[in-house]
């Protein structure tokens, strides 16, 4: 049986808000200041932006075929057949390749920073292991788990913020556009595509809401919050470290955690800061895996997805092992990423609703 | 080599685990796809273990993508 999960539009959005926070948040602020320096607070606020437009053509598309997947309408708008292969090349090059370098995202942030003497192996095998459960379990049970812990997430971002404030200085951000807004918008590109170009993944999630009217503004409040818990990151990112600094961190987030100290007796509590991440990143390798593992069941139109769960989750582990030799790796692929992911996150939206348009393809009345 | 036994012993585990009821139910279209996975799984599996080089997708995202990078780079400069 396919999973008949519901859940609410408030679910929704703090799903796609801890997916869209995910791994980006452990380096984004390093990956901006690369290029911007101390401008990449300006790049934070430019890329959601652009990610909400985007999220436009997504929400068109989801009104048109209200509480359907995106794979069901792929093979309306383009036929059968070619709407299997389109759907397939969808499922195997976004959601499902994603994973793997999410995966590896968290396996290179463990070894390098928290369990240097651990096979990143070890870390990838049973990090994984509870993601297989939880997407056995189904959509319904991750998203009352999100939601439950939710509070625990924002709690521990107020934490951060509040603890670090006493500490920053306002002159890290000077001077303000030193050369001009072009290294700015070259920053933002990598963080549009990743993650701001992901929330058509969540077109497979939206025919499980329970009222299909509520998605637009629920997909639109999660990104914007998710947007904006990373836009204070990175802001106060570079007001304690600089611009210079935070570019040359792999993981600035975490070494901003590590400077917390509260009267020289609260300090060294990065590990509970890294709860922050380890749960989002939980929540978005389990969205990724669950659309891929549940997309391709019913592109083949087979009765259940769950024998799919292990089969596809010992491919993702070894791939997760594979597609990077070392951290430098990781840093060369985010700009390469970052035009691939147009074809995925924004060609093929496009291109679906502009079809369907044309067409005057719409919802079919008898379901 | 010890890595490679273990990697098809928990294949062995998995088809154990899942074939059986989708036998019971008869769905076979389900149970081809789940071998056929399976397989490509272990194989995978194994070559990393023996240190086969696998394909690699960064590789070929790279390869067609870094041009269009630095174009999309070189319109802002």
């Amino acid at each position: 049986m396919m999973d008949n999960g519901k859940i609410s539009a408030r679910q929704l959005s703090i799903l796609i808000m801890l997916y869209c926070i995910g791994s980006a948040i452990i380096v984004i602020p390093s990956t901006l200041a690369s290029q911007a320096k101390q401008d990449a607070w300006i790049s934070s606020l430019l890329s959601p932006a652009i990610g909400l437009l985007v999220l436009q053509i997504a929400i068109r598309l989801s009104n048109r075929f209200p509480g359907m997947a995106l794979t069901e309408y792929i093979e309306i708008i383009f036929g059968k057949w070619v709407g299997k292969i389109v759907s397939l090349w969808f499922l195997a090059t976004f959601p499902f390749m994603i994973g793997f370098y999410t995966l590896r995202d968290i396996g290179d942030f463990l070894t390098m920073q928290i369990m240097p003497e651990t096979p990143i192996e070890a870390i990838h095998i049973v990090l994984f292991g509870v993601i297989i459960v939880g997407v056995r379990l189904g959509l319904e049970p991750l998203a009352r788990t999100a939601e439950l812990l939710f509070p625990w997430i924002v709690a521990l971002f107020a934490v951060l913020f509040l603890f670090i404030v006493p500490q920053v200085s306002k002159t890290n951000l000077l001077p303000v556009l030193e050369n001009g807004w072009k290294p700015v918008i070259r920053a933002s590109l990598p963080y549009v595509s990743f993650p701001f170009l992901e929330p058509v993944i969540f077109l497979m999630l939206v025919n499980h809401v329970n009222r299909s009217e509520k998605v637009g503004r629920a997909l639109f409040t999660g990104l914007a919050m998710a947007g904006f818990l990373m836009f204070i990151t990175t802001l106060i990112t570079i007001l304690l470290f600089g611009g210079q600094l935070t570019s040359l961190f792999m993981y600035p987030t975490y070494e901003l955690s590590k400077k917390i100290n509260i009267g020289n007796f609260l300090q060294r509590i990065e590990i509970i800061m890294a709860t922050i991440w380890f749960v989002t990143i939980y929540f978005r390798l389990a969205i990724l895996f669950y659309v891929s593992v549940v997309g391709f069941a019913r592109v083949m139109k087979a009765a259940d997805y769950r024998f799919l769960t292990l089969p596809l989750g010992m491919i993702t582990i070894v791939m997760s092992l594979v597609v990077y030799r070392n951290v430098g790796d990781l840093t060369a692929f985010i700009p390469v990423w970052a035009s691939f992911a147009y074809i995925n996150g924004l060609l093929l939206p496009a291109l679906l609703l502009i079809v369907a348009v044309i067409r005057k393809i719409k919802r079919p009345l008898v379901k | 080599m010890m890595i490679a036994a273990a990697v098809a012993a928990v294949s062995i585990g998995i088809a154990l685990f899942e074939v059986t009821p989708l036998r019971r139910q008869g769905l076979w279209k389900e149970l081809w796809t789940f071998a056929a996975l399976l397989l490509l799984g272990t194989v995978l599996g194994i070559a990393r273990a023996l240190h086969i080089p696998i394909w690699n997708p960064t590789h070929w995202i790279t390869f067609a993508f870094k041009p269009v990078n630095e174009w999309l780079i070189g319109m802002i400069n």
